[in-house]
């Protein structure tokens, strides 16, 4: 067996707030191999974005506290790493794009010295030399006359235009591994279909291992090859992309396919719903966090954590009233 | 450009009918973007209409403009027999209060100061309806209707409650008037998947239950399929096609909208095993319009006639309702966007 890329060992990150402890994300563990693909889903307030900064190192408040857990990133603990050597790690070897393309880029500074700037910063390109290989990126993901645009502020262009070179700056230093978090979220259906294509391209030449965060399961499903489920600050079920669409084991996973307007789905058909909304996460709920909500709880559902079982070789979930298999 | 005309209107039985809006907004250096240009379309009574469309084509504007919020430029709107846009005074308050609406973020639509019963009042206490007692009693019966106690949250104010329930207070509180249109711009995209279905599920029972006609516009073809009896597919400001949703689905005849479906991820796994034919470029800048068919540049079918004349929308051989405004549109049988 080969050591993975990324092993996430019961991390957790926990926010300190004035009320209590929020639990963000409360013993979360998954490997990922080079050069796959695993998508993160969960409804807002689920941790997936937590957990994406918690990787990285770049945690969204001052209150956030590291509680435990360890990040084994090609085999050393990112979570034991100083600030400086962590600066060496994210940039060259770990990339991450965020949601909205135009916050991630500076207004002031032209799209092609923003690459420069970082090709500098992690390679010992020459400044001429960054800047050809500026171009060059540029031309990789797609951008038109990418000479010329390379001189341009990111507030001429478009919003797909913007996430492509956020995706060229991330590209940049030939990361191991790219986070995208909602890459796709703020953009228009034809242009989000073109960047999951440049995304899958890019990966395959790269060979690049790519953590897609997002909500939509219809992303998930034309772009990964495994899946995580998010509930309330835990993976309740993982597994390969198949699986989890036609497989879904745990009641959570079940209700949330169920509950998605699909463009293959009859119009007028009537849509299962998950009742009530997910728990709050400075108390949760003692047992499974999802029982409050979920229509095949037992009584041990509320006093006891379900642990993770194993339904074929890579799927795992945590429930103790799981769907039938078919 | 993409569509224009009036084939496709019905001629009876329409509870609105919009004709040929224009809407223009004034851009910097006395340039002008016209948001709205020459849309045409009708609502049946009964029927739930979707419009989808991506930024920039104008459906939220096509919302405001059959409200006369504001009154489109040019064009006509008839709704349940009356003039909408001659209209003035007590007479436009009047028609408005028989259309409703529901926007797309439910906590900046619902005034932060005020209590959840006050708020589901106000349009009871404009319209100058009922005692404090009588206003009080529809106002909780509705609440009721919409799954909310009034009783236990009516006290509340709208920080206090979850994105489904505030995204229910503004549904009642479009139904307090009991309007016979509701209008509803985006009204799910804001929620996350499960609550999504829940509203989706009380918009098709409240339509039921009050017997309204809907006009529901989105982004996500998804929830406009699952709601539609009907779907207009908007571009840069054009209708595009209009027919039965299971019509337009199974085989759209715009080269757009089956671009658009194409696009649409879909929760059949198929990384690597099919390549759809992307959609090419982006939305063109709405102050610099394409000539002739808006939708020509992108378009895989275009031809010279596409740049030099505007398609006129006209119906379909063979199927009943569905018209499309191309001078090349797909045949039946092709349902994806590589469509000659």
């Amino acid at each position: 067996m080969t050591t993975p890329l990324l092993e996430v060992d019961d991390l957790q990150t926990h926010f300190h707030l004035p009320h209590g402890t929020l639990r963000a994300v409360d013993g979360v563990s998954f490997t990922l191999d080079a050069g796959r693909t695993l998508g993160i889903v969960g409804e807002s307030g689920s941790g997936k974005s937590v957990l994406a900064r918690s990787i990285i190192g770049l945690l969204p408040m001052a209150q956030a506290r590291r509680a435990g857990g360890r990040v084994l990133f090609a085999g050393r603990d990112l979570r034991q790493l100083s600030e400086s050597q962590m600066r060496q790690v994210r940039g060259r070897q770990i990339a991450m794009i965020f949601q909205d393309p135009l916050t991630s880029l500076n207004p002031v500074m032209t799209v092609g010295r923003q690459i420069v700037q970082v090709l500098r910063q992690h390679t010992d390109l020459s400044t001429a030399a960054a800047k050809t290989r500026a171009v060059e990126l540029l031309n990789e993901v797609g951008i038109p006359d990418p000479k010329q645009r390379a001189g341009e502020y990111a507030h001429r262009m478009s919003g797909g235009m913007r996430q492509r070179i956020v995706i060229a700056i991330a590209l940049a230093c030939n990361p191991r591994l790219l986070i995208a978090d909602e890459p796709t979220t703020a953009l228009d259906v034809t242009v989000q279909a073109q960047i999951l294509d440049l995304l899958r391209r890019l990966q395959d030449r790269h060979a690049m291992a790519l953590i897609l965060i997002t909500h939509n399961l219809g992303v998930v499903a034309e772009m990964c090859d495994d899946v995580a489920v998010m509930y309330a600050g835990r993976i309740v079920e993982q597994a390969p992309v198949g699986d989890i669409l036609e497989r879904p084991r745990m009641r959570y996973t079940h209700a949330l396919l169920q509950s998605v307007p699909d463009i293959d789905t009859p119009s007028h058909a009537r849509l299962p719903v998950i009742p009530g909304q997910p728990p709050n996460l400075i108390a949760p709920p003692v047992g499974c966090r999802f029982a409050p909500r979920c229509g095949f709880r037992q009584d041990r559902c509320e006093g006891e954590v379900p642990p993770q079982r194993e339904a074929g070789a890579h799927h795992r979930f945590a429930c103790f009233n799981p769907a039938p298999e078919h | 450009m993409a569509g224009s005309g009036t084939a496709h209107l019905q001629r009876d039985g329409a509870l609105l009918s919009a004709q040929n809006l224009v809407r223009t907004y004034k851009a910097k250096g006395g340039r002008r973007v016209q948001a709205l240009s020459d849309v045409s379309l009708d609502i049946v009574g009964g029927e739930t209409l979707g419009v989808v469309g991506e930024s920039g084509s104008g459906k939220s504007t096509l919302a405001r403009a059959i409200m006369a919020l504001p009154a489109p430029d040019s064009g006509a709107v008839a709704f349940d027999g009356a003039d909408m846009l001659a209209a003035r005074g007590a007479a436009l308050r009047s028609l408005r209060h028989r259309m409703q609406m529901v926007f797309q973020d439910p906590l900046s639509s619902l005034n932060p100061a005020h209590r959840i019963l006050d708020i589901v009042a106000m349009p009871l206490l404009v319209a100058g309806r009922g005692t404090a007692a009588e206003r009080r009693q529809i106002v909780l019966e509705t609440l009721g209707r919409v799954g909310l106690d009034g009783e236990q949250i009516g006290h509340r104010r709208p920080y206090e409650l979850s994105g489904g329930q505030c995204q229910r207070v503004s549904i009642a509180r479009a139904l307090v008037l009991r309007p016979r249109l509701l209008v509803c711009d985006e009204p799910v995209s804001a929620l996350d998947v499960s609550v999504q279905a829940q509203v989706l599920n009380l918009l098709e029972d409240t339509k039921a239950a009050f017997a309204l006609t809907m006009l529901f516009i989105s982004h996500d073809l998804g929830v406009v399929k699952s709601i539609s009896d009907r779907v207009a597919v908007m571009y840069l400001g054009k209708l595009c096609e209009i027919a039965p949703t299971d019509s337009l689905y199974a085989a759209p005849r715009h080269p757009y909208t089956a671009t658009l479906l194409a696009s649409v991820p879909s929760l059949k796994p198929r990384r690597r095993t099919q390549q759809p034919q992307m959609p090419r470029g982006e939305t063109p800048s709405p102050l610099d319009v394409p000539s002739g068919c808006r939708f020509r540049t992108r378009c895989p079918a275009a031809t010279d006639r596409c740049a030099r004349e505007e398609p006129q929308i006209r119906a379909i051989e063979g199927t009943p309702g569905h018209f499309v405004a191309c001078h090349h549109p797909g045949s039946a049988d092709v349902s994806s966007a590589s469509a000659r």
